[in-house]
């Protein structure tokens, strides 16, 4: 916001030159061309800082899912809470399209499966799971749990489970 | 019952290897389909221009669900950085050239390729001043490592493969 104010602070200045300078006054150009320089430079400033700012949104919904953790949330604009929720929407949209009916989750399978079943030890309370064959188990803090890999692959990015390398 | 217990375990390690190997597809296909996408988003102008200039007859380099996701990405930013600056600034720097701001890929990086059809009098560009451009072959089979503009159309058609 403040380059903001500097920029239009110094714009005013230029304009009110620029007319002088129509007027034929030509040793004023030096000074509106410096003047147009640091308004370019503050323009790509911006715009990359936020740019830079909107790329790593986009990483978090890659990371954390489509629900970002209030904490975060907390420090992103309403324009880029918009934005996020546009490309998330964009990014839904292109994955139903892929596969089949039901399209394919790109936001899974990161890394190369090792085996179908893993060990994951539980990191805080999470309640009820369940699995595919019905079962439900109940993830307790520190109890730990032979899984479906695909199953845990979510919760273990959101930091309830910890894959066990024994 | 021994008999019967080997049946079972044995059509159960069929199901898991069955298994494993739809988890593999899935994660190759996956993590295929998300390089894309990467790349898509971080040259976004680019691809759309080229997507516009496009001949009648050419095929297009993006799946139509590609193409959309794209539209939608840009849009998505360039409404964003409108509305957050742009529209704020002074009335004569309120356009930005998203094709100029953001890179461009570089065509000029070296690749690695396995030549799949022979190709004759492949000109090659100098690299110092001293050297001129000179004419080579590219027999079926080899292995080059050369500036992906050389060999562009030939990945294009099918003759020459990037590992």
């Amino acid at each position: 916001r403040q380059a903001l104010e500097e920029m239009r602070a110094l714009y005013e200045r230029n304009q009110a030159d620029v007319s002088e300078a129509k007027s034929g006054r030509a040793d004023l150009i030096f000074l509106i061309r410096f003047r147009h320089c640091c308004l370019l430079r503050n323009q790509r400033c911006l715009l990359a800082y936020l740019y830079d700012r909107l790329l790593r949104i986009r990483a978090l919904r890659w990371e954390y899912g489509s629900v970002l953790p209030n904490t975060i949330q907390f420090h992103m604009s309403a324009e880029e809470v918009e934005w996020f929720n546009r490309y998330k929407k964009s990014l839904a949209t292109y994955m139903r399209s892929v596969g089949g009916e039901e399209g394919l989750d790109l936001t899974q399978d990161i890394k190369p499966p090792k085996s179908l079943y893993i060990e994951v030890r539980c990191l805080r309370d999470h309640g009820e799971f369940e699995i595919d064959d019905g079962t439900t188990i109940l993830l307790k803090k520190n109890s730990q749990h032979f899984l479906p890999r695909w199953k845990c692959e979510q919760l273990i990015r959101q930091g309830v489970l910890e894959h066990v390398l024994s | 019952q021994e008999a019967n217990l080997k049946r079972a375990k044995r059509g159960d390690l069929k199901v898991s290897v069955h298994h494993m190997e739809m988890e593999r597809i899935r994660y190759v296909l996956s993590s295929y389909l998300r390089c894309r996408l990467v790349k898509i988003e971080k040259f976004f102008p680019h691809i759309l221009e080229k997507e516009k200039s496009r001949a009648e007859g050419e095929l297009s380099i993006l799946s139509p669900e590609e193409f959309a996701f794209a539209k939608e990405y840009m849009a998505n930013t360039e409404a964003h950085l409108k509305n957050v600056a742009l529209k704020h600034m002074p009335p004569n720097l309120q356009k930005v050239s998203l094709l100029k701001s953001v890179p461009k890929p570089n065509l000029d990086s070296f690749v690695f390729l396995r030549v799949l059809e022979r190709q004759e009098n492949i000109l090659v560009e100098p690299e110092t001043d001293e050297q001129r451009e000179y004419a080579i072959t590219l027999e079926e089979g080899s292995q080059h490592l050369i500036r992906y503009r050389t060999v562009a159309p030939m990945v294009a058609s099918g003759a020459v493969q990037l590992i």
